[in-house]
Order: C-alpha cells, then sequence, then structure tokens
C-alpha cells in the first residue's frame, strides 16, 4: 500500500514520472507476479511488463482510488491471463481442472505435515493450485495473492458476490483435499 | 458438482466448508492449519529480479511518455514511433545497462549487457522485452548481430533461425532470404556440432548480409541468404566434418570488386541471381 500520498503518486504517473512508476512498481509487482505464476502464466515476468505497459498507455483514463487502482491492475493481470488461456485452450494442451476430471484424474495427495508444507518450492506452491478448476483459481488467487474482497472480485471476474463466495468455498475444499489435511 | 459426490470415506474424512469457516481460514481467524499455513506461502509476494524491474519501470513511464495526448487518440497507435524521444531512450537504456552491470559482473561477460544479448543470455529476455515494446532500437540489424554471434558459439540452426525470423517480419521482397534461411536452419538441426570453417563462412555471410540489409539491397540478401542455405546443405551432405578443401569454396571471394557488400560466394553457381530454388525465388 502506498497510503495517503497514492493521489500525488498517481498524478506523477500520469506526466510520465519515473519516480512515480517506480513506486507502483513496487508496490504491485510483487503480487502481480505471484498471481500470474498461480495462474500458470508461461512468461509470467514477461506478462508481468505487460500488464504495466497496458497500465501506463492508459493511465490518463483512470480515475479512483488506490483500491480502485489495485483492482484495476489485477483486471488487467486477470485479462491476460484470460488471453493466455484463450490461446492454451485453442491448442489443447491440457483439459482444464473441472471438479470432476480432478475427481479422476488427482487422487488426493498423501497427508503434508507442516514440515513438508514448509520445504515446498516455489514451483509445488503453485503446483497444488493446479487442481483447482479456472474458475475457483481465479476467486482464490485474486482473494489471496492479490488481497482483494469479494465485491471487487466480483467485479473484475463479472461474478455475482454470492458465486464468488461459492467458489471460494469449493476451491478451498478442493485445496483441502488436495492436502489432505482436514480443517 | 463438488469432488465429493459418491465417495463415502472421503466424505467421512472431509466436511464441506461453510462461508463462515472459509472466510475464518482466509482472513487468518482461523485455528492454526496446514491449509492456513499454505494460504501463507501463497500470500508472500514473489519478488521481481532488479534487472527486470528496472527494464519494466522503464519501458512503463517511456509509454506514458510516449502515449499521445487522451482526446485525439488512435487506438492503433504504433509504438516503434521513438524518433522525438531518442534522448529519453538512451536514458532507459542507460539505465537497463547500469542495472545489468552487476549481472554481467556475475556471468562474466562484459558485454554481456541487455541490449546486445543473445537467447540464452541471461538479459535476452530483457532485450527481447524492451525491443517489443519499442525502447531498443532492435530491429532486424540487432537481431542479425545475435544471430551471428548465436552461429559462431555453434549454435547454428538457432542463429540462423534467428535471422530468417527478423528478416522475415520485413516482408518488403525478403520472403527468398527468409524462406532460405528457415530451410537452412531446418537442414543443421540435427547438427549438434559444425566445423569452424563452416561457422566462419556462415558468421560471415551474416556479417554481409547486414550491410546489405542496411543499404536495402534486397537482392543481394536474397542472394547470400540462398549462399546460406546452400553453405548449410553441402554442411550436412559431409559425412563427418567439413574437410578444408571443400570448405575453401565458401569463404567469400575477398571483398566483392565494384558492389561493395554483396556475397559472391566463389562456388561455381557464380555470384548472378542465385540459384533459383530458393524457396520461392522470384518473389
Amino acid at each position: 500500500m502506498i497510503g495517503p500520498g497514492f493521489d500525488s503518486v498517481l498524478d506523477a504517473a500520469r506526466a510520465g514520472a519515473e519516480w512515480a512508476w517506480s513506486a507502483l512498481y513496487r508496490d504491485l509487482a510483487g503480487q502481480v507476479l505471484g498471481y500470474l505464476r498461480a495462474q500458470g502464466a508461461a512468461e509470467p515476468e514477461d506478462r508481468l511488463g505487460d500488464v504495466f505497459l497496458q497500465l501506463a498507455r492508459n493511465i490518463s483514463t483512470f480515475a479512483g482510488d488506490e483500491a480502485a487502482f489495485r483492482s484495476w491492475v489485477f483486471m488487467v493481470a486477470h485479462h491476460r491471463v484470460i488471453d493466455e488461456r484463450r490461446r492454451r485452450s485453442r491448442r489443447r494442451e491440457h483439459p482444464t481442472g473441472d471438479d470432476r476430471e480432478l475427481e479422476e484424474a488427482a487422487p488426493p495427495a498423501p497427508a503434508a505435515d507442516e514440515q513438508a508444507l514448509s520445504n515446498l518450492t516455489t514451483d509445488s506452491v503453485y503446483s497444488l493450485l493446479e487442481g483447482l478448476s479456472d474458475a475457483q483459481r481465479d476467486v482464490l488467487s485474486l482473494r489471496i495473492i492479490a488481497g482483494m474482497t469479494i465485491p471487487e472480485i466480483a467485479v473484475i471476474l463479472r461474478k455475482r458476490p454470492g458465486a464468488v463466495k461459492a467458489l471460494q468455498r469449493r476451491g478451498l475444499d478442493t485445496l483441502r483435499r488436495e492436502m489432505g489435511v482436514p480443517l | 458438482m463438488s469432488g465429493f459426490d459418491g465417495n463415502e470415506s472421503e466424505m467421512e474424512r472431509f466436511h464441506r466448508l461453510s462461508d463462515q469457516e472459509a472466510e475464518a481460514i482466509l482472513d487468518g481467524t482461523a485455528p492454526k492449519s496446514a491449509l492456513g499455513d499454505y494460504l501463507a506461502r501463497l500470500r508472500s509476494a514473489e519478488s521481481v529480479d532488479e534487472t527486470t524491474a528496472t527494464a519494466h519501470i522503464a519501458a512503463a513511464t517511456g509509454a506514458v511518455r510516449l502515449a499521445p495526448a487522451p482526446g485525439r487518440v488512435s487506438r492503433r497507435y504504433r509504438w516503434r514511433r521513438r524518433t522525438v524521444f531518442g534522448s529519453f531512450i538512451t536514458a532507459i537504456v542507460a539505465k537497463v545497462l547500469a542495472a545489468s552491470v552487476a549481472l554481467a559482473a556475475v556471468t562474466g561477460g562484459v558485454g554481456a549487457v541487455a541490449n546486445s544479448a543473445a537467447p540464452g543470455d541471461p538479459l535476452y529476455k530483457v532485450d527481447a522485452f524492451m525491443e517489443r515494446v519499442g525502447l531498443f532500437d532492435g530491429g532486424t540489424q540487432e537481431r542479425l548481430q545475435e544471430a551471428k554471434r548465436l552461429v559462431s558459439r555453434n549454435q547454428v540452426s538457432e542463429g540462423l533461425e534467428l535471422a530468417g525470423n527478423a528478416i522475415g517480419e520485413l516482408r518488403d521482397g525478403y520472403g527468398p532470404a527468409a524462406a532460405a534461411l528457415e530451410q537452412a536452419a531446418v537442414q543443421v538441426q540435427t547438427r549438434t556440432q559444425t566445423s569452424e570453417q563452416y561457422r566462419d563462412d556462415l558468421t560471415e555471410m551474416l556479417r554481409i548480409m547486414t550491410r546489405q540489409m542496411e543499404q536495402q539491397q534486397v537482392n543481394q540478401v536474397n542472394e547470400t541468404a540462398d549462399q546460406v542455405r546452400q553453405t548449410t546443405r553441402e554442411m550436412v551432405n559431409q559425412p563427418t566434418e567439413a574437410p578444408d578443401s571443400t570448405s575453401t569454396t565458401m569463404v567469400p571471394s575477398t571483398t566483392a570488386p565494384g558492389s561493395g557488400d554483396g556475397y559472391h560466394g566463389g562456388d561455381d553457381s557464380g555470384g548472378q541471381g542465385g540459384s533459383g530454388d530458393a524457396g520461392g525465388g522470384g518473389h
């Protein structure tokens, strides 16, 4: 969070001040990169660059506070994810993680104790998310990594808040089951 | 609908979360659990390496300055308009190079700076990104330089492919050259080793082609690319390494009299017109 100084940072960013872009980037890039990785982006660093380029191109049209700006950032990132997903589905590389496919394809992982969890590499941390459906992963990534609220996620995903809540709950259920760890 | 249908034992082990329980897990107020720990791991932000960050910030700043004023925006604005901003872009290059110094020191390559990085170099992705958004004057010339460097490093197929792609994007009459280079790349794909003599010949041809490109000598570029194709064909037909006696026929026969950098290979096809089977020669 940038906080009270956000408006002046935004004004400077609109004017093309490098310090302002640096502030915005350093505040958000880590989370955006995490979001892109969680969504399985093929070249997450490149997509991150694309996201900030698009923000820069359209910054003159943005109006709002810091929360709105964050929502916009992740909306742009999400659109890059959707683009990639469409390209992939055209190529039919992998079936998408529909719940029923998950049932057949992925037996529950052996019980993972906390030590094992703490030893997970970055890749394997994200690999647990592969068992989620795309919609569940969208919601949980925005909620957990981007720190979005349910209403914010509903706007980004163009879903009703109730549907977002249900996806969130089912996504967590799926994760618990994948981890073999009851609540 | 959920993943729990029809499996009694699973249903016994897991109960479905309520919305309240889900919220408690997500906001960290639920009792400590492995799932909670996992979410915390997910939440911990990724870090972006400094070189990438510098490039992205510079690109974003540049994008704002290059963008047309709102109100007279053409959505089809082309990024590659950059002449007015030469000095600004020079500053960006300087910043990225500065950020590269540490990395270059680690990798041991004084020349390993973003704007001259070849595929496989640590900074190539930054270079490619900057080129893609039009902030480095990359373009065909630079990519041919990269191609030359790859060939000299024994990555012959990759180098020729890169050269073919670079030229292929130009379109204006360079189709035969692009096709010939692509064929050449395919021909040598299975070759892991090529003789130094062949590599020297190919890098020399790429050097000449770069000069020809600069002078927009379309026909000569196409001819030289065809020479590349013939050379690689000869190379792959060699049972092992190319003997010196054959390779001498491919060495550029000095600088061509009269016509600057035209590649006039010394083989018996002569320097005129190239052979007709260069993949769409009469383009």
